[in-house]
Protein backbone atom coordinates (compact mmCIF):
# COMPACT_ATOMS: atom_id res chain seq x y z
CA UNK A 1 0.00 0.00 0.00
CA UNK A 2 1.12 3.25 -0.88
CA UNK A 3 -1.05 5.30 0.63
CA UNK A 4 0.50 7.86 3.09
CA UNK A 5 -2.47 8.54 5.36
CA UNK A 6 -2.67 5.09 6.85
CA UNK A 7 -2.74 7.51 9.97
CA UNK A 8 -6.12 8.86 9.69
CA UNK A 9 -4.90 11.53 12.07
CA UNK A 10 -1.76 12.63 10.15
CA UNK A 11 -1.10 16.36 9.92
CA UNK A 12 -2.63 15.68 6.05
CA UNK A 13 -4.93 14.39 6.53
CA UNK A 14 -6.45 16.69 9.37
CA UNK A 15 -5.65 19.81 6.80
CA UNK A 16 -8.20 17.94 4.08
CA UNK A 17 -10.63 17.28 6.68
CA UNK A 18 -10.65 20.62 8.13
CA UNK A 19 -11.27 22.12 4.75
CA UNK A 20 -14.00 19.63 3.34
CA UNK A 21 -17.01 21.69 3.33
CA UNK A 22 -14.97 24.94 1.70
CA UNK A 23 -13.76 22.55 -0.82
CA UNK A 24 -16.76 21.05 -1.78
CA UNK A 25 -18.72 24.52 -2.19
CA UNK A 26 -15.97 25.47 -4.59
CA UNK A 27 -14.71 28.11 -1.81
CA UNK A 28 -10.98 27.46 -1.76
CA UNK A 29 -8.53 29.20 -3.57
CA UNK A 30 -6.53 27.71 -6.14
CA UNK A 31 -3.31 26.80 -3.87
CA UNK A 32 -5.42 25.50 -1.04
CA UNK A 33 -7.23 23.80 -3.67
CA UNK A 34 -4.06 22.00 -5.11
CA UNK A 35 -3.08 20.91 -2.24
CA UNK A 36 -6.13 19.55 -0.85
CA UNK A 37 -6.85 17.84 -4.67
CA UNK A 38 -3.87 16.32 -4.54
CA UNK A 39 -4.02 14.87 -0.79
CA UNK A 40 -7.43 13.19 -1.69
CA UNK A 41 -6.31 11.71 -4.38
CA UNK A 42 -3.64 9.83 -3.12
CA UNK A 43 -4.97 9.24 0.38
CA UNK A 44 -8.14 6.84 0.71
CA UNK A 45 -9.32 7.45 3.84
CA UNK A 46 -9.85 11.21 2.63
CA UNK A 47 -11.20 10.14 -0.75
CA UNK A 48 -13.77 8.33 1.08
CA UNK A 49 -14.86 10.44 3.54
CA UNK A 50 -15.09 13.25 0.59
CA UNK A 51 -16.95 10.93 -1.70
CA UNK A 52 -19.12 10.28 1.12
CA UNK A 53 -19.77 14.06 1.70
CA UNK A 54 -20.86 14.25 -2.00
CA UNK A 55 -23.11 11.40 -1.58
CA UNK A 56 -24.87 12.98 1.43
CA UNK A 57 -25.25 16.27 -0.51
CA UNK A 58 -26.82 14.28 -3.73
CA UNK A 59 -29.37 12.92 -1.49
CA UNK A 60 -30.46 15.19 -0.18
CA UNK A 61 -30.83 18.13 -3.37
CA UNK A 62 -32.07 14.92 -5.13
CA UNK A 63 -34.67 14.20 -2.22
CA UNK A 64 -35.80 18.08 -1.76
CA UNK A 65 -36.25 19.22 -5.33
CA UNK A 66 -39.36 18.99 -6.31
CA UNK A 67 -41.61 20.20 -9.93
CA UNK A 68 -43.91 22.65 -9.60
CA UNK A 69 -47.12 21.98 -9.74
CA UNK A 70 -48.23 22.52 -13.37
CA UNK A 71 -51.52 24.40 -12.37
CA UNK A 72 -49.69 27.18 -10.40
CA UNK A 73 -47.38 27.28 -13.54
CA UNK A 74 -50.13 28.35 -15.37
CA UNK A 75 -51.66 30.54 -13.18
CA UNK A 76 -48.67 32.73 -12.41
CA UNK A 77 -48.09 32.50 -16.52
CA UNK A 78 -51.86 33.97 -16.81
CA UNK A 79 -51.10 36.26 -13.93
CA UNK A 80 -48.25 37.44 -15.75
CA UNK A 81 -49.82 37.60 -19.26
CA UNK A 82 -53.27 39.85 -17.46
CA UNK A 83 -50.57 42.29 -15.90
CA UNK A 84 -48.81 42.76 -20.04
CA UNK A 85 -52.38 43.74 -20.68
CA UNK A 86 -53.31 46.34 -18.10
CA UNK A 87 -50.02 48.22 -18.54
CA UNK B 1 -32.44 47.99 -17.41
CA UNK B 2 -35.08 44.77 -18.11
CA UNK B 3 -37.86 44.30 -20.23
CA UNK B 4 -41.05 43.79 -18.80
CA UNK B 5 -42.25 41.22 -21.79
CA UNK B 6 -39.19 39.53 -21.68
CA UNK B 7 -40.14 38.39 -18.04
CA UNK B 8 -42.19 35.62 -18.19
CA UNK B 9 -39.57 33.99 -20.99
CA UNK B 10 -37.04 34.61 -18.36
CA UNK B 11 -37.82 33.46 -15.22
CA UNK B 12 -40.17 30.35 -15.58
CA UNK B 13 -37.48 28.28 -15.94
CA UNK B 14 -36.79 29.29 -12.69
CA UNK B 15 -39.94 28.48 -11.08
CA UNK B 16 -38.99 24.30 -10.18
CA UNK B 17 -36.28 25.83 -8.19
CA UNK B 18 -38.00 28.51 -6.53
CA UNK B 19 -41.08 26.36 -5.55
CA UNK B 20 -38.94 23.48 -3.95
CA UNK B 21 -36.95 26.30 -1.96
CA UNK B 22 -40.69 27.60 -0.84
CA UNK B 23 -42.00 24.25 0.15
CA UNK B 24 -38.78 24.09 2.47
CA UNK B 25 -39.26 27.29 3.94
CA UNK B 26 -43.23 27.33 4.31
CA UNK B 27 -43.08 23.63 5.24
CA UNK B 28 -46.64 23.08 3.45
CA UNK B 29 -48.14 23.57 -0.41
CA UNK B 30 -51.08 25.74 0.16
CA UNK B 31 -48.50 28.87 1.57
CA UNK B 32 -45.67 27.56 -1.02
CA UNK B 33 -47.71 27.92 -3.67
CA UNK B 34 -48.77 31.90 -2.27
CA UNK B 35 -45.61 32.64 -1.85
CA UNK B 36 -44.34 31.30 -5.28
CA UNK B 37 -47.11 33.20 -7.26
CA UNK B 38 -46.77 36.26 -4.76
CA UNK B 39 -43.00 36.46 -5.75
CA UNK B 40 -43.44 36.07 -9.29
CA UNK B 41 -45.93 39.03 -9.22
CA UNK B 42 -43.88 41.43 -7.38
CA UNK B 43 -40.69 40.48 -9.34
CA UNK B 44 -42.90 41.11 -12.53
CA UNK B 45 -43.71 44.50 -11.05
CA UNK B 46 -39.56 45.50 -10.52
CA UNK B 47 -38.85 44.01 -13.44
CA UNK B 48 -37.44 47.24 -15.14
CA UNK B 49 -35.27 47.43 -12.15
CA UNK B 50 -33.41 44.42 -12.81
CA UNK B 51 -30.04 45.09 -14.49
CA UNK B 52 -30.03 42.92 -17.59
CA UNK B 53 -26.79 41.19 -17.51
CA UNK B 54 -26.71 40.67 -13.33
CA UNK B 55 -27.77 37.18 -11.54
CA UNK B 56 -31.75 36.55 -12.42
CA UNK B 57 -31.71 33.51 -10.64
CA UNK B 58 -30.15 35.51 -7.07
CA UNK B 59 -32.54 38.42 -7.68
CA UNK B 60 -35.45 36.44 -7.96
CA UNK B 61 -34.51 33.95 -4.67
CA UNK B 62 -33.91 37.31 -3.14
CA UNK B 63 -37.52 38.01 -3.47
CA UNK B 64 -38.50 34.63 -2.27
CA UNK B 65 -37.07 35.19 0.31
CA UNK B 66 -38.14 38.59 1.71
CA UNK B 67 -41.78 37.66 0.64
CA UNK B 68 -41.13 34.93 3.16
CA UNK B 69 -39.87 36.21 6.00
CA UNK B 70 -42.40 39.80 5.99
CA UNK B 71 -45.55 37.68 5.02
CA UNK B 72 -45.15 34.22 5.70
CA UNK B 73 -43.12 33.65 8.82
CA UNK B 74 -45.42 35.39 10.89
CA UNK B 75 -47.87 33.03 10.68
CA UNK B 76 -46.14 29.65 10.94
CA UNK B 77 -46.76 27.12 13.46
CA UNK B 78 -43.25 26.86 15.34
CA UNK B 79 -41.42 29.50 16.94
CA UNK B 80 -38.46 28.86 15.37
CA UNK B 81 -35.16 30.28 16.75
CA UNK B 82 -34.72 27.88 18.77
CA UNK B 83 -30.43 27.26 18.48
CA UNK B 84 -29.09 23.78 17.86
CA UNK B 85 -26.83 21.58 19.77
CA UNK B 86 -23.48 21.26 18.12
CA UNK B 87 -22.83 18.04 16.31
CA UNK B 88 -18.88 16.70 15.78
CA UNK B 89 -17.64 17.24 12.06
CA UNK B 90 -18.42 13.73 9.28
CA UNK B 91 -21.53 12.73 12.04
CA UNK B 92 -22.61 10.44 8.93
CA UNK B 93 -19.38 9.32 7.39
CA UNK B 94 -18.60 8.00 11.01
CA UNK B 95 -21.32 6.18 11.69
CA UNK B 96 -21.90 5.20 8.06
CA UNK B 97 -18.85 5.25 5.64
CA UNK B 98 -15.50 4.15 5.65
CA UNK B 99 -13.74 1.37 5.02
CA UNK B 100 -13.30 0.09 8.98
CA UNK B 101 -17.23 -0.27 9.39
CA UNK B 102 -18.00 -1.18 5.70
CA UNK B 103 -21.48 -1.26 6.46
CA UNK B 104 -22.28 0.18 3.18
CA UNK B 105 -21.02 -2.84 0.52
CA UNK B 106 -22.66 -1.23 -3.32
CA UNK B 107 -22.10 2.32 -4.59
CA UNK B 108 -22.83 4.40 -1.23
CA UNK B 109 -24.98 7.43 -2.60
CA UNK B 110 -27.02 4.22 -4.18
CA UNK B 111 -27.53 2.91 -0.50
CA UNK B 112 -27.83 6.56 1.25
CA UNK B 113 -30.83 6.98 -1.73
CA UNK B 114 -32.42 4.09 -0.66
CA UNK B 115 -31.67 4.43 3.25
CA UNK B 116 -33.19 7.96 3.14
CA UNK B 117 -36.23 8.37 0.93
CA UNK B 118 -37.87 12.06 0.51
CA UNK B 119 -39.96 12.08 3.41
CA UNK B 120 -37.40 11.88 5.52
CA UNK B 121 -34.80 14.08 3.92
CA UNK B 122 -37.33 16.78 3.78
CA UNK B 123 -38.96 16.85 7.40
CA UNK B 124 -34.93 16.24 8.70
CA UNK B 125 -34.71 19.49 6.92
CA UNK B 126 -37.99 21.09 7.79
CA UNK B 127 -36.93 20.69 11.26
CA UNK B 128 -33.81 22.30 11.26
CA UNK B 129 -34.45 26.08 12.66
CA UNK B 130 -34.61 28.94 9.65
CA UNK B 131 -31.28 30.21 10.47
CA UNK B 132 -29.64 27.02 9.41
CA UNK B 133 -32.34 25.60 6.83
CA UNK B 134 -32.38 28.54 4.68
CA UNK B 135 -28.08 28.43 3.87
CA UNK B 136 -29.07 24.68 3.61
CA UNK B 137 -31.74 24.91 1.02
CA UNK B 138 -30.07 27.60 -0.91
CA UNK B 139 -26.35 26.18 -1.16
CA UNK B 140 -27.21 22.30 -0.86
CA UNK B 141 -30.78 22.33 -3.14
CA UNK B 142 -30.25 25.34 -5.49
CA UNK B 143 -26.26 25.82 -5.95
CA UNK B 144 -25.83 28.94 -4.53
CA UNK B 145 -22.34 30.11 -3.72
CA UNK B 146 -21.68 31.71 -0.20
CA UNK B 147 -21.69 34.82 -1.78
CA UNK B 148 -25.15 34.67 -3.48
CA UNK B 149 -26.46 33.12 -0.49
CA UNK B 150 -24.94 36.22 1.74
CA UNK B 151 -26.63 38.76 -0.49
CA UNK B 152 -30.19 36.67 -0.46
CA UNK B 153 -30.35 36.69 2.81
CA UNK B 154 -28.84 39.92 3.76
CA UNK B 155 -25.80 38.07 6.30
CA UNK B 156 -22.05 38.38 6.03
CA UNK B 157 -20.24 35.78 4.03
CA UNK B 158 -18.70 34.15 7.58
CA UNK B 159 -22.29 33.87 8.81
CA UNK B 160 -23.14 32.03 5.90
CA UNK B 161 -20.53 29.43 6.21
CA UNK B 162 -20.94 28.67 10.05
CA UNK B 163 -24.77 28.34 9.63
CA UNK B 164 -24.20 25.82 6.53
CA UNK B 165 -21.26 24.00 8.56
CA UNK B 166 -23.68 23.58 11.78
CA UNK B 167 -26.69 23.08 9.85
CA UNK B 168 -25.14 19.86 7.46
CA UNK B 169 -23.78 18.82 11.03
CA UNK B 170 -27.78 18.58 12.55
CA UNK B 171 -29.01 17.44 9.57
CA UNK B 172 -26.93 14.36 9.47
CA UNK B 173 -27.46 14.04 12.79
CA UNK B 174 -31.28 13.84 12.28
CA UNK B 175 -31.18 11.88 9.39
CA UNK B 176 -29.32 9.23 11.42
CA UNK B 177 -31.68 9.28 14.20
CA UNK B 178 -34.40 8.64 11.85
CA UNK B 179 -32.26 5.63 9.83
CA UNK B 180 -32.03 4.21 13.76
CA UNK B 181 -35.52 4.40 15.11
CA UNK B 182 -36.82 3.06 12.18
CA UNK B 183 -34.42 0.28 12.43
CA UNK B 184 -32.88 0.78 8.49
CA UNK B 185 -29.59 0.90 9.04
CA UNK B 186 -27.81 -2.35 7.53
CA UNK B 187 -26.31 -5.13 10.34
CA UNK B 188 -22.88 -4.77 10.44
CA UNK B 189 -20.52 -7.78 8.90
CA UNK B 190 -20.46 -10.37 11.35
CA UNK B 191 -16.77 -10.85 12.48
CA UNK B 192 -15.83 -14.17 11.12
Amino acid sequence: MTNPCDDFDSNECQEALLSIYEYLDGHLEVERRTIIATHIEVCSYCNDTYSFEMHVRKVVSTRCSERVPPALKAKIFDAIQQAQLER
Amino acid sequence: MADQATFAEDAMPLMDGLYSAAMRMTRNAADAEDLVQETYLKAYRAYERFEVGTNLKAWMYRILTNSYINDYRKKQRRPDESDIDDVEDLFLYRRLGGAETATLSRSAEDELMDLFGEDEVKVALEDLPEHYRLPIVLADVEGFAYKEIAEILDVPIGTVMSRLHRGRKQLQKRLYAFAEEHRLLPDPEPVS
